[in-house]
């Protein structure tokens, strides 16, 4: 063997781990080899050396370290606990970070419901500011009756104020109430719209606003001049006109009257320039016998229904007649309006949903109705029918003022959007009022509808019956045209 | 240490940690100190320094306190005490810690010195032996920085081979190789001991240590 195989085993020679026969040859060649020899004894003095280095003794507190050590925590469990206390911390913070969001939330929900129900507020003191009765100004009655709604915040029943005072508007020149100049009769809004808008009464307090028209006895009373039509129809929405359907070619179909509210949107227009048209056009009323003594009278029957006039027209005006505002027990209603037929011919809007708690309140806007005959057949009318297009409309604006109206409805009731847009057309303030709301409101279109109506009508006056026709049946856009060019003349109605 | 030695040792390791697991105390601590100067000799032949040893050795016993319930006596109490041991102090050299101190004093050594005890020490026969030469101290500290210069596994191996002289299997346990591996790395560990030994006396033996 050479001497590094025998180097390469000196350990497992020294260790006796090798085979005899192999350290037989071993200790041959380490005898023989000086170098390999000295090699394997500095090895084994080491190993021998590393086996006799000295056996330390522990110190001796190694326990009583060891015990203290086991009694504290240990570091990573003083770490856990550290943590655990840090976790804990966060869990207080996430639990105070979560009640603070809740709070937050909680209190701007709480403000917006404020908010919310501070605008509500403000906006019903506007409306029962405007559906208040006024107690100088006569109030035109509602196209159809309005129930106060029994929740005031509901949805449905809330107007934004702006709406409403053109809902108010709108009503005035409806042909019920008193025209005013022509200047001024958008501002009158307010008044004519008492009667349309629901305020919100406490329950037990219900009142409910129905217009009636209170026609006096015509046939009483001499026609005047250009009145071609003392039967027109339509006082009131949905209400066929004891006369039938007018001979006028636009006025003709009663189903007009009964159309949708849009169509009344331009119709109130329409019907307010015709009654105007018939007064500008010359077109006057002679003083009815004992009319001065029906307001005398409402206000008797008001009395002993138990009830109280709220106001009242200061003096009969033929021209304004005006419309008393009442109100009356819901109890005794019924009876109060049997009692006023005797006065005359009373259209109702609608009563049937006078069906309330018998502490209710009725309250009544009699338009006191001069006949058709007044402003029958103004030249409006004529226009209207010419146009052929308004129809609807009829409902409120034109019954009290005739044919010229109901011509105009026609306009509304063939749609809306016609009526909206006739008015626009020709009318002016009407588009906005028919046009825009028309369509969507039901009841607070008609509001709406005579607002603008009026403005509609205002021109129309300036112009004549003419133009206020025009401005119903100005909606398809043919319609227009013609109507608006006689009525601005005066021309006088055509058949 | 003999055989019935060695026999009753183990049984009264059992003995006590059974009477430990049972609620006594003081069985533990009867444990601790038949093992603790074992423990603290085997971390302070791993780590050369006595500090060390010292903490590795209270660790060691914190953990078997902890740990003791697991043990199955599939091993020696001892040798399961050296396995956790072993662990420790190779945890602790790789520490940032242990790195850090031992290049500090590493530094603190002056080369000029260093160099002039080299030419001092320098034999020019080693024949028989140069431990032989060397007084027992100086041969402590030669063998100790020799097996500090080791790796930790072929530190590990020789320690607990030739110093504390554990039969192979234990060793096996302690270690976890197996025969040929442990027989491998301990051959290899043995011929770099010698020539870190020849390294430590070519530069002057033990003066140039502390």
């Amino acid at each position: 063997m050479e001497c590094y195989e025998i180097r390469a085993i000196l350990f497992e020679h020294m260790a006796a781990e090798i085979p005899a026969e192999i350290r037989q040859e071993v200790e041959a060649h380490l005898a023989v080899c000086r170098s390999c020899a000295m090699l394997s004894e500095s090895l084994g003095e080491e190993l021998r050396a590393l086996g006799t280095l000295p056996k330390l003794a522990a110190p001796r507190d190694l326990l009583d370290n060891v015990r203290s050590s086991l009694e504290k925590p240990s570091a990573l469990s003083a770490l856990g606990h550290r943590l655990q206390s840090l976790f804990a911390g966060w869990g207080l913070f996430q639990l105070a970070s979560a009640a603070a969001v809740a709070l937050f939330v909680m209190v701007t929900v709480q403000v917006s419901l404020e908010v919310a129900l501070r605008e509500d507020r403000s906006r019903e003191v506007m409306i029962a500011q405007v559906a208040s009765p006024p107690s100088t100004r006569p109030v035109p009655p509602a196209a159809a009756p309005h129930r106060a709604p029994a929740s005031p915040g509901s949805p449905s029943d809330v107007n934004v104020p702006g709406e409403e005072a053109r809902i108010a508007t709108g009503r005035l020149p409806a042909g019920h109430g008193p025209l005013p100049d022509a200047g001024t009769r958008t501002e009158k809004g307010p008044d004519a719209a008492s009667a349309a808008i629901k305020s919100p009464r406490p329950a037990g307090n219900e009142s409910i606003v129905v217009a009636l028209a209170l026609k006096l006895d015509g046939t009483t009373k001499p026609p005047a001049p250009g009145v071609t039509n003392p039967s027109a129809p339509g006082v009131s929405a949905g209400v066929e006109t004891p006369g039938g359907p007018s001979e006028y070619e636009g006025v003709h179909k009663p189903e007009g009257l009964s159309l949708s509210n849009k169509g009344a949107t331009g119709v109130g227009g329409g019907g307010a320039a015709a009654g105007r048209a018939g007064t500008v056009g010359g077109a006057r009323l002679s003083q009815p016998l004992g009319e001065q003594t029906v307001l005398a009278g409402i206000t008797r029957l008001v009395e002993r229904a138990d009830g109280k006039v709220l106001s009242a027209p200061p003096a009969w005006d033929n021209d304004r007649p005006g419309t008393v505002v009442a109100e009356v027990p819901a109890t005794n209603y019924h009876s109060f309006v049997d009692q006023l037929r005797q006065l005359g011919k009373v259209e109702v809007e609608s009563d049937k949903s006078i069906n309330v708690s018998p502490d209710a309140n009725v309250r009544v806007a009699i338009s006191l109705n001069a006949q058709d005959r007044v402003f029958a057949g103004g030249h409006g009318a004529g226009k209207i029918s010419t146009s052929g297009k308004s129809s609807a409309v009829a409902e409120v604006g034109s019954g009290s003022r005739g044919a010229g109206s109901t011509g105009i409805g026609r306009n509304s009731g063939t749609v809306a959007g016609r009526g909206e847009r006739g008015t626009g057309n020709v009318g002016g303030g009407g588009k906005h009022g028919g046009g825009t709301h028309g369509g969507t409101r039901g009841t607070g279109v008609h509001g709406r509808t005579g607002g603008h109506g009026t403005s509609g009508s205002h021109d129309t006056g300036a112009h004549g019956g003419g133009k206020g026709a025009g401005g119903a049946s100005g909606a398809p856009g043919s319609g227009s045209a013609p109507a608006g060019s006689p009525g601005a003349g005066g021309s006088p109605p055509e058949k | 240490m003999s055989l019935s030695a060695q026999a009753t040792a183990k049984q009264e390791d059992k003995k006590d940690i059974d009477a430990f697991l049972s609620g006594d105390r003081t069985g533990f601590d009867r444990l601790v100190l038949r093992h603790q100067d074992g423990i603290y000799n085997l971390c302070y032949r791993l780590l050369g320094n006595l500090r060390d040893a010292e903490e590795c050795a209270q660790e060691t016993f914190l953990k078997a306190f902890r740990a003791i319930g697991g043990f199955r006596f599939e091993s020696s109490f001892s040798t399961w005490l050296y396995t956790i041991a072993v662990n420790i102090c190779r945890n602790r050299r790789s520490s940032a810690e242990h790195r850090f101190w031992k290049k500090v004093l590493r530094f603190g050594q002056d080369p000029r010195k260093e160099e002039e005890r080299h030419d001092e020490f320098e034999i020019a026969d080693p024949a028989p032996s140069p431990l032989a030469m060397m007084a027992e101290r100086e041969m402590e500290i030669l063998l100790q920085r020799a097996v500090a210069a080791l790796s930790h596994d072929h530190r590990t191996v020789i320690v607990l081979r030739h110093v504390e002289e554990l039969p192979y299997e234990e060793i096996c346990k302690i270690t976890g190789y197996n025969l040929g591996t442990l027989k491998s790395k301990l051959a290899r560990a043995r011929v770099l001991l010698h020539d870190k030994l020849q390294q430590e006396l070519n530069r002057g033996g033990s003066h140039g240590m502390l």
